[in-house]
């Protein structure tokens, strides 16, 4: 389980960043394990941020084997940040 | 209603999330209503057995909840080692799906619930119809008990 | 009531109730590996470490192609009240499996009270009821009529059979009649409505 010291230390990286929504910090299995959002957005940010991120792993594999330590979505309304940390996922809106 | 329109919800679910192995729909009293697999079956599965304990299990789950006062039962996932089974409410059903040890849970749950409530309306709607069946279809029935009165008769 | 599965197959469930050990799984087993001309699914069973019936076992069989027997055996030990009630739910026929055993008499009587509190008075009417009377082959069997004083059944409007589920013998019989009126009220109720 990721310890409250790390989650702490995560959050706090983050409240560095520039312009930060919000943050979901899931498992691999897309079970959330600290949200600043409700619980409902929360599930479905967990749910598809932890499939894309095991998706885009398994593509990177397929064409060539490095690995995937970050991913970007642009939207209309913002960023949203993907990133992976031992075993979890690490969900930024921005 | 459309006969298969079960299965082929059952087969949308099945398709849409990477290590669903199969899916079954039961109703409370231990009946299997469809079923969907992924493979077409390499080995024989006794589903109606599969669905039976299905609802067993859920139901059984339910009642624990309301003996310790913690509220209705939403969801259970069991996990073996390799695989697991998610079981969640349906209307008067339970749907079960039967999964690979390392599929993403959370999207599993999504997709459940999101499948649960439209498949809980159709199944209400299934089962509320067959208690009363139209007349044409008794004389049919009528039938079908004569032949299993006649059958047992030659046990 | 039976239900339809969406094959157009009518099911029917059928329930043997009784104390624990009188020989419920001992009869369906039986049942099952003996009876010739049924179409059977696997038999299921959930059971603890020493065989006994946790929950209940379970195997559907058809003798036509259109009905289905789901036919069910509960756990009789009394912690296991509510899960007996759950396979209950949607019941259409009951195999009552009462054991010879004196030492067993009032474990009879209070396993048919539970029934008769859990249905009401639609049993042996809406849902009916056959008596399986087993473990004649103990010496020391009790008459057939203190257990059905205990029992509280009149052999007049109950069908009521004498067996050795052991060795098989009354089993069919009893499984005859249970399906035969299940079947049979169902047809009486299913013309009533439509003459209506
Ligand atoms: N002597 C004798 N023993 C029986 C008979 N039927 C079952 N048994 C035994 O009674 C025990 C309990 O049987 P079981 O079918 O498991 O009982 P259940 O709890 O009602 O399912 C087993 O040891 C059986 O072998 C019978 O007709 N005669
Ligand atoms: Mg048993």
């Amino acid at each position: 389980m990721l310890s409250e010291d790390v989650i702490k230390s995560i959050l706090e990286n983050l409240g560095k960043m520039e312009g930060v929504k919000g943050v979901v910090i899931t498992t691999t299995e897309g079970i959330p394990v600290h949200s600043t959002f409700p619980p409902d957005v929360t599930e479905k940010i967990s749910a598809f941020a932890a499939s894309l991120l095991g998706k885009a792993k398994e593509m990177i594999k397929e064409v060539g084997g490095a690995k995937v330590t970050f991913i970007t979505l642009d939207t209309s309304e913002g960023e949203l940040l993907i990133s992976s940390e031992q075993e979890y996922v690490i969900a930024i809106l921005r | 209603m459309e006969p298969n329109v079960f299965e082929k919800i059952l087969t949308r679910l099945i398709k849409s999330e990477s290590g669903i192995r199969r899916a079954i729909l039961v109703d409370r009293t231990g009946l299997t209503i469809a079923h969907a697999s992924k493979f077409s079956s390499y080995y024989p599965i006794d589903v109606e057995g599969i669905g039976a304990i299905a609802s067993a299990i859920f139901v059984g789950s339910e009642e624990q909840g309301k003996n310790l006062d913690i509220g209705d039962l939403q969801m259970v996932i069991s996990e073996f080692e390799n695989g697991k089974i998610f079981a969640i409410s349906c209307g008067q059903g339970v749907l079960c799906l039967i999964t690979d040890p390392d599929v993403n849970i959370g999207m599993i749950r999504l997709l459940m619930k999101r499948t649960a409530a439209e498949l809980g309306k159709l199944l209400d709607e299934f089962l509320s119809a067959t208690v009363s069946i139209p007349v044409e279809e008794k004389k049919e029935e009528e039938e079908e008990l004569k032949a299993a009165l006649d059958a047992l008769e030659q046990l | 009531m039976p239900r339809v599965d969406p094959q157009g197959r009518l099911h029917f469930k059928i329930v043997f109730w009784g104390p624990s050990l009188s020989g419920k799984t001992t009869s369906l087993r039986w049942i099952y590996n003996n009876v010739e001309g049924i179409t059977k699914g696997r038999f299921v069973s959930i059971e603890d470490p020493t065989g006994r019936t946790l929950y209940f076992d379970y195997t559907p069989v058809s003798i036509s192609s259109k009905v289905v027997f789901d036919l069910y055996t509960v756990a009789g030990q009394r912690r296991h009240k509510i899960q007996r009630r759950k396979v209950l739910e949607g019941v259409d026929g009951i195999l009552f499996v009462a054991d010879s055993d004196p030492a067993q008499l009032q474990e009879n009587e209070i396993s048919m009270t539970e029934l008769r509190q859990l249905l009401g008075d639609k049993l042996g009417r809406e849902i009916p009821l056959v008596v399986l009377l087993n473990k004649r082959d103990l010496p020391n069997a009790v008459s057939k009529e203190t257990l059905l004083n205990a029992l509280k059944i009149v052999p007049v409007n109950i069908r009521v059979y004498e067996g050795i589920a052991i060795r098989g013998i009354g089993v069919k019989q009893a499984f005859k009649a249970i399906v035969r009126e299940v079947l049979w009220n169902y047809y009486q109720r299913a013309k009533q409505q439509k003459a209506q």
